[in-house]
This record gives C-alpha cells, sequence and structure tokens, in this order.
C-alpha cells in the first residue's frame, strides 16, 4: 500500500520540505519548470539581480537610441571634458540645458564655458563614424564672428570664395544675428556634397550663445537600429553637442554613449561564452563519464591540464598563438573562443562525475535492455539529468566571462579601437596621472561591477531554486 | 626498520626549525632576491622531510602525487613548444630583416639553435631543454629566459603568499563572527562586503584605490613599481620596509577578492559546526564560550578550507598577474605581457611554463597540508 502523506503532519516552519510534499500531492502537476521558478520568485537578491540584468541588457539592445551621441562621435576640441552639469530651468521655465565649454588650460585639460556671444556652426553627422566639423567663434564683433566662422568652414570643406554654401551661410548668419533672442540655433541645410560618390546634404546647426538645449527623442546622429533600418531618433541628445552627462575619453568621445556601446560586446560575451562552455563541458564531460576507459583517462589528463594553468596565463597563451593584426569581428570572436577553452575544464569534471553515477541507474540499463544505442541512451536519458546542474555552474561562471574580456581588453589583447568594450574604455587609466586627474574614465569599472553583482545575485538566486539543498 | 625509527624519533623534530632561523637569517644578510628561490626551496625540501619525519605515511603519499606531476609539467613544456610552433615566424624571423647580418650567418644560428631539425627533433630537444632549466633565449631582452623568469617569480611569489596571508588573515575572524552574530547586523555587513568584494574587479579595485591614495594625498603609500627611486641607496632594513609599503596596495587588492569567497565558506563551515553535537557537549560540560568556539569549533572549520588552498592558489597566481600589469609589480605576469607584445614567443612560453610549475608545486604543497591535517587522504 502506498503510504499517504498528511499535510499537516509536514512541519511547516522547514518551507521547503512541506512545499514538496504539497507539490507531491497536489492533483495538478506540476513542471519541474514552474517550481523551479516560483522558487527563484520567492529569492529576493536573485530578483533583484534579475531586474538589474533586464536593465543592463536592454539598454546594451537599445544603446543606439540610449546614448546622446554615437559610438565614434568625437568632438576633438573636448578632450577628458568633465561630466557636464545640467541647467534644469531657464527663466523660471523648464528648458533643460548644458553650458558649451571650451579649455582654458591644455595641460590640466581646465573647461569654462564660452562666452555668451558665440556664434557656432555645427556639421550634424551624415555618414555614420564621421566626426563632425565645428566652427566656432566668440569674436567681440558679429561680424569677426562671421568671418572667423565662414573662413572655418570653407577650410573644412575645402570650397572656393564664392561657393554657393558660403553664400547661404552667410546669408543665415546675417538672418540670425538679427534676432534678439541670445540663445537661436537653427537647423539649416546648406546644399550637397559628394562623399564616396554618394550625394549628401550637409546639415548644420546654427547656433548663438553658449547654452546646448537638451532634447528629447529628439533628431540626431543618425545609425542603423541592429542593422534593421536606419533612424536618427535619440532618447536625449544636444543637437548641438556639448552634452557629455559622463565626460569624455582622451580623444573626446562621448563616454556615456560609449559604455552603452560598450556594453554589447561586455555583456554578450559572458552569455555565448557560457554557452558554449556548457556544450564543450557537456559533450566532454558526458563521453568521458559515459564510455570510460581509454576515451575518460586522455580527456581527464586533457582538464587536468587545463586547470593546472592559472586561467589568465592560459588566456595569455591562447592569445599568444593568434596572429596580430585581426579585425574587431574576429578578435571578439576569438576572446569568446578562448574564454570558454579556458572555462570548460571545471564543468566537464563535474559533468562526468555526474554521468558515473547516472550510468549506473536503473532506467539506463532498461533503456539498453531495450536496445537503445549508447548514443541515444547518452544524449536523451543521461545528459539531460545534468542539464540543471550544469546551468547553475554555467550562470555563475559568466561574472568570470565579462571578468576575462575585460581583463584582456584593459592589457590591449583584447577589443580594439574604435569598438568600445568596458575593458578597454578602462585602459587609459593604467596611468596614475589620468587617474587623478579625469576620475570620471573610471565609469565603465563601476558598469562591470554592476554586472558582475548582477549576475552573482541571479546565479545564486538560481542555484537556491534550482538546487536548493546544495552547500553554499 | 623500527629501531631505525625509534632513534630518528629520540632527536625531536622540532628541533629543525633553528635550521629555518638560520636559513631566513641568511636570506636577510644577503638582502637580495636572487636567493629568495633557492631559499624557498630549501624551505620546501625541510618540509617535506619533517612531513616523512612525523608519519611514514606521508612519504608514499608525496611520492605518489610527485608521480602524478609529471605527466602535467611534461605536457605544460608540450604546449609551451605547440606555441612556438604555431606562432608565425621563428626566433630569427626579426633577425633576418636586418640587412646587416648576412642570411648565411642565419642560416648558421638556426643549424646552432637546431631549428633545421624536424619538428620532433626540435620537441625533445625543448623537453630536454626545459626539464634541464634552459627555456631558450629572450632576443628582445638580450639574456637567457630562465635568469628572467626565475627573478620575476620570486616577486610573483612575495606579491601571492602576501595577498593569501591577508585573505586567510582576514576571512577567519570574518567568517567566525558572522557565523556567531548569524542575521544580526555583523554578519550581514560582512556579507555585504564579501559580495563586493567578490563583484569588484581586480584591477577596478586597483584603480579606485589608485584614485582615493591619490585624492586624499595619503603619499605613504606607492602608487606602483616595487621600489623607490632611491631603493639602492637605502639600507638593508629600509629596503624590506621599502618593498612591504610597495606590497600594500597590490596585496589589498587580490586579497578582497580572495576573502570574499573564503568569508563566505568559512561562516557556512562555522555555522555547521556550531551545530555539532560535540560543540552542544562542551557547552553542556560548561566550558566557556570562548573555548568552546576557538577549541573545538574553529579547528574543525578550518580543515575544510585547506581543500580551497588548492583552487586558489591558481586564482591568486591569475589575480597576480593581472594586479601586477596594472600596478607595474615587475612579477611574472607582466613579463609574460610585455613579452606577448614584443611577442617574443620564448619567454612567452618560459615564463607561462615556470608560472604553470609553481602552481603544480603550490598545489602539491596544499595536498600535503590537507594530508597532514586529515589522515583520510594519506591512506585513500
Amino acid at each position: 500500500m502506498i503510504e499517504q502523506k498528511d499535510i499537516d503532519q509536514v512541519p511547516v516552519d522547514i518551507e521547503d520540505v512541506s512545499l514538496d510534499v504539497r507539490e507531491g500531492i497536489s492533483d495538478e502537476g506540476q513542471s519541474l519548470w514552474s517550481v523551479y521558478v516560483r522558487r527563484f520568485k520567492k529569492h529576493t537578491l536573485g530578483r533583484v539581480g534579475l531586474v538589474i540584468l533586464i536593465i543592463l541588457y536592454l539598454s546594451a539592445l537599445f544603446a543606439d537610441f540610449l546614448s546622446p551621441f554615437s559610438m565614434t562621435w568625437t568632438d576633438r576640441g573636448k578632450s577628458y571634458h568633465p561630466p557636464t552639469s545640467v541647467v534644469w530651468f531657464q527663466d523660471g521655465q523648464f528648458k533643460p540645458f548644458v553650458y558649451e565649454q571650451r579649455v582654458v588650460n591644455i595641460a590640466r585639460r581646465l573647461y569654462s564655458p564660452v562666452p555668451m556671444r558665440t556664434l557656432r556652426v555645427v556639421t550634424i553627422e551624415t555618414v555614420v563614424g564621421r566626426s563632425p566639423r565645428r566652427a566656432l567663434s566668440f569674436a567681440q564683433s558679429a561680424e569677426e564672428r562671421k568671418a572667423e566662422v565662414l573662413s572655418e568652414v570653407q577650410r573644412h570643406y575645402r570650397i572656393p570664395d564664392e561657393d554657393p554654401i558660403l553664400v547661404k551661410l552667410a546669408a543665415e548668419i546675417d538672418a540670425i544675428e538679427q534676432l534678439g533672442d541670445v540663445d537661436e540655433h537653427r537647423r539649416i541645410v546648406l546644399g550637397t556634397r559628394t562623399v564616396n560618390g554618394i550625394e549628401q546634404d550637409i546639415e548644420v546647426w546654427l547656433t548663438k550663445g553658449n547654452k546646448n538645449y537638451l532634447r528629447v527623442f529628439s533628431q540626431g546622429i543618425p545609425y542603423s537600429f541592429l542593422g534593421l533600418f536606419s533612424a536618427n531618433r535619440h532618447l536625449v541628445t544636444s543637437p548641438t553637442g556639448g552634452f557629455f552627462p559622463m565626460g569624455t575619453d582622451q580623444l573626446g568621445r562621448d563616454l556615456l554613449s560609449r559604455m552603452l556601446h560598450g556594453s554589447r560586446l561586455s555583456l554578450s560575451v559572458g552569455v555565448i561564452g557560457a554557452i558554449l562552455t556548457f556544450f564543450i563541458g557537456i559533450i566532454i564531460g558526458g563521453l568521458a563519464g559515459y564510455f570510460g576507459g581509454i576515451v575518460d583517462t586522455l580527456l581527464m589528463r586533457l582538464t587536468e591540464i587545463v586547470i593546472a594553468f592559472p586561467s589568465l596565463y592560459l588566456l595569455f597563451a591562447l592569445r599568444s598563438s593568434f596572429p596580430p593584426g585581426l579585425t574587431s569581428i574576429q578578435i571578439y570572436l576569438l576572446i569568446i573562443i578562448i574564454l570558454s577553452l579556458v572555462g570548460w575544464a571545471t564543468l566537464a569534471r563535474i559533468i562526468r562525475g555526474m554521468v558515473l553515477s547516472i550510468k549506473t541507474e536503473d532506467y539506463v540499463l532498461s533503456a539498453r535492455t531495450m536496445g537503445l544505442s549508447h548514443w541515444k541512451i547518452l544524449i536523451r536519458h543521461v545528459l539531460p539529468n545534468t542539464f540543471s546542474f550544469s546551468i547553475i555552474q554555467v550562470t555563475l561562471a559568466i561574472p568570470g566571462y565579462i571578468l576575462g574580456e575585460s581583463a584582456l581588453s584593459l592589457l590591449g589583447l583584447g577589443i580594439t579601437e574604435p569598438q568600445a568594450s568596458w575593458g578597454l574604455m578602462l585602459s587609459v587609466a593604467r596611468s596614475t596621472r589620468v587617474i587623478q586627474d579625469f576620475p570620471w574614465v573610471l565609469a565603465p569599472g563601476f558598469a562591470i561591477f554592476l554586472a558582475i553583482l548582477a549576475w552573482n545575485f541571479f546565479g545564486d538566486g538560481v542555484r537556491d531554486s534550482v538546487d536548493p539543498r546544495s552547500k553554499h | 626498520m623500527q629501531l631505525h625509527h625509534n632513534m630518528i624519533r629520540k632527536f625531536h623534530w622540532k628541533m629543525t626549525f633553528i635550521l629555518d632561523v638560520l636559513l631566513w637569517a641568511l636570506l636577510v644578510f644577503v638582502g637580495s632576491w636572487g636567493w629568495f628561490v633557492s631559499i624557498f626551496a630549501a624551505e620546501v625540501l625541510m618540509w617535506l622531510m619533517r612531513l616523512i619525519w612525523i608519519s611514514p605515511m606521508m612519504l608514499r603519499f608525496i611520492i605518489r602525487r610527485l608521480i602524478h606531476m609529471i605527466p602535467i609539467v611534461i605536457a605544460v613544456v608540450a604546449i609551451g613548444f605547440g606555441l612556438i610552433q604555431l606562432a608565425p615566424g621563428d626566433a630569427f624571423t626579426l633577425m633576418s630583416l636586418d640587412p646587416s647580418i648576412r642570411p648565411e650567418d642565419i642560416a648558421m644560428f638556426r643549424r646552432q639553435f637546431g631549428l633545421d631539425q624536424p619538428w620532433y627533433i626540435q620537441f625533445f630537444r625543448y623537453i630536454w631543454n626545459a626539464l634541464r632549466g634552459d627555456f631558450g633565449y629572450s632576443l628582445t631582452m638580450k639574456a637567457p629566459v630562465f635568469t628572467l623568469v626565475s627573478q620575476r617569480a620570486a616577486n610573483t611569489i612575495l606579491l601571492s603568499l602576501t595577498s593569501l596571508a591577508l585573505a586567510w588573515g582576514l576571512s577567519i575572524p570574518f567568517g567566525v563572527v558572522a557565523a556567531r552574530n548569524q542575521y544580526n547586523w555583523k554578519d550581514q555587513s560582512i556579507s555585504f562586503f564579501a559580495f563586493f568584494g567578490l563583484a569588484i574587479p581586480n584591477f577596478f579595485l586597483a584603480f579606485l584605490l589608485i584614485y582615493i591614495v591619490s585624492a586624499t594625498g595619503f603619499r605613504a603609500l606607492p602608487l606602483g613599481g616595487m621600489t623607490s627611486i632611491d631603493h639602492p641607496q637605502m639600507t638593508q632594513l629600509q629596503q624590506v620596509l621599502d618593498i612591504a609599503r610597495h606590497l600594500v596596495i597590490p596585496a589589498v587588492v587580490i586579497g578582497t577578492s580572495q576573502m570574499a569567497s573564503l568569508t563566505r565558506y568559512m561562516r557556512g563551515n562555522m555555522l555547521e559546526i556550531l551545530n555539532q553535537q560535540y560543540v552542544v557537549t562542551a557547552r553542556a560540560k560548561g566550558q566557556s564560550e570562548g573555548k568552546v568556539v576557538y577549541r573545538h569549533a574553529l579547528r574543525n572549520a578550518i580543515n575544510p578550507m585547506i581543500t580551497i588552498l588548492g583552487f586558489q592558489l591558481g586564482a591568486v597566481m591569475s589575480g597576480a598577474a593581472l594586479v601586477e600589469n596594472v600596478l607595474a609589480w615587475p612579477g611574472l605576469g607582466r613579463l609574460i605581457l610585455q613579452a606577448l607584445l614584443e611577442r617574443d614567443i620564448y619567454m612567452v612560453t618560459g615564463s607561462i611554463i615556470y608560472g604553470v610549475i609553481l602552481l603544480v608545486v603550490g598545489n602539491l604543497i596544499a595536498d600535503i597540508l590537507l594530508a597532514l591535517v586529515d589522515p583520510r587522504i594519506r591512506v585513500s
């Protein structure tokens, strides 16, 4: 006779046990996954981690839209520009703006706002990745300002004196200088020019005064969203430049935009690397454990050797065996492969141990008696039993991959310019002087910290909900 | 045999610690890091002798572990050789670009170094040379690789051991405090710091410390390197203090990440032990709480920690390699990166092999320690 468990006899203070028993006798069958999900929902830290991760990965996905500028947008005059503070109200109205600043001390890169009477011409980027030209003048008289700006624009486009572009610009400048508003700014199309055989409009922002107004959902630098369609809307941007919520780097690129774009590489390396490791680990561990004998010995010697390496040394060794001069996508794939080649060994060893014990179970024997081939038994009956454990292991290993990528990029062995990755962005901080004078370059470090913390929380949550009895 | 054993027993093994003191005194008086490696080796040997002395079972255990090491070392050397073969060109490719060297001379060099031989002969020659401590010649630094590597390895060992000592020295009391005050604010704050230490990347912590030190103008801690500029003019004691000063930031950085996991582990162990019946018995006997915790519980909680030591050594060496590069500590990791960027492949493989052998030896020591505290391992 089957022993019936009475719910009331199960001590309710041990939540897990009572739940398990209740699950066992409930009328509706519950899938294992729904049990995992329910346990995970009760894990506070795990939930916090999951929320942070969702935010991080969504912002990586929508990096183009969220960032004020693009990854490579450069303002050459603004190397190590400090984070700009936003002025929210102007004349009692909600009109957020940042001051346009310029270098006043080139050695210490001190910035201060430009004078009120400034006249600026800011080119709108028409080709993704091209840095815009900006002409500005803060001469005393309107005539001088006009002359200076015109000559700079002329020099940039290498056009003759009486070119229609210059004539149109001169007329627009006259028009804007007539107006009483000191902060007048407008978008104008000056004409067309041919770049790489494609005719493009020259669009510029003609701006008076020293303020860069912030706009929400405004048109900014064009981008191709995930390679699907082209767009130019940005969540918050200043069409006239000068808005750097986290400062700029040594070349004058917006740090926030680069961080958002860099998160695509830095965050995806961990997940893809983990998936690859999962497969390598499960295949090698499964083969070694199930077939035993010479296969086992060889594979396990191999794992021992991989484990015998300090992981960073192995990274160095693998990196040294590849030729220099790879493209950035090749390097990205290479890093993923290298990271999983370093990470598979511990997983394979644990899987082997699990397979060794699963192999002796009755259901494997019965499957064998029914004439199933070894491969089918391994793939359909043995390996699925190691999945839940492998998923825990792999989730817990993701922070390590994120760290590995940042470390390689930090040391100049990983992602290269002009691509952005968090580690690469931190590599300027290897100079003590940069940290002392421009501490905002450390911002990507906080991003790495947050990502690793979130993955740790999430990994703990997954482990506790999938395998609640495991020892921490 | 029994008689022989007893004769040895008459001379108490603890007397050999005098030899240790002499060795360390020698190191202090000679004051050169070149001696560090040889004294380290002598120490290792003496500890082995002592262990065999204490327990004859240990000898068989150690020999078994040593034999186990051999294939790993050979495989690592083979991987090193494979890397050299995979890398484009050989050691004389750069030289052949120099128009002032005749091609015949380069061919002669290749012949002398055996590079004209088929790969399998080169392979056995490389292994044979590596086993004798000859990892080839660094063309960028113009010195034998082994000499350069062993100098740097001493610095890495110093850094790794200091951070390990720091991590263990802090995480055990932290773990005990957290376990004894489970779920109150002490435990919570220690857990918080453990999470923090686990999540913060080593290099980022180093940058933050540099920023804090430079922003507060606290100049007692140097921001990088291993020695000050005027190090050679200092007296022996000043030199030691100088290096100790430089050690603080890198050791704290590596120690923090290690400490995090150790503290969590120690807390778990301690909680488990404090629920054991013999602890209840000890309390029931009326022993003081301090005695119960520190005599009965602590010792048993530390035992399983030694298993982690083996895993930890690899992590510490990786951490050290990264931190060395960030903080300009002249260790193995920095040497490898320099060599890698200059494509000095003999140097890269030489230092990697050296590093792996260091780690394998470290693991052996950890195993021996574990066997010492846990007799079950010796027998199985």
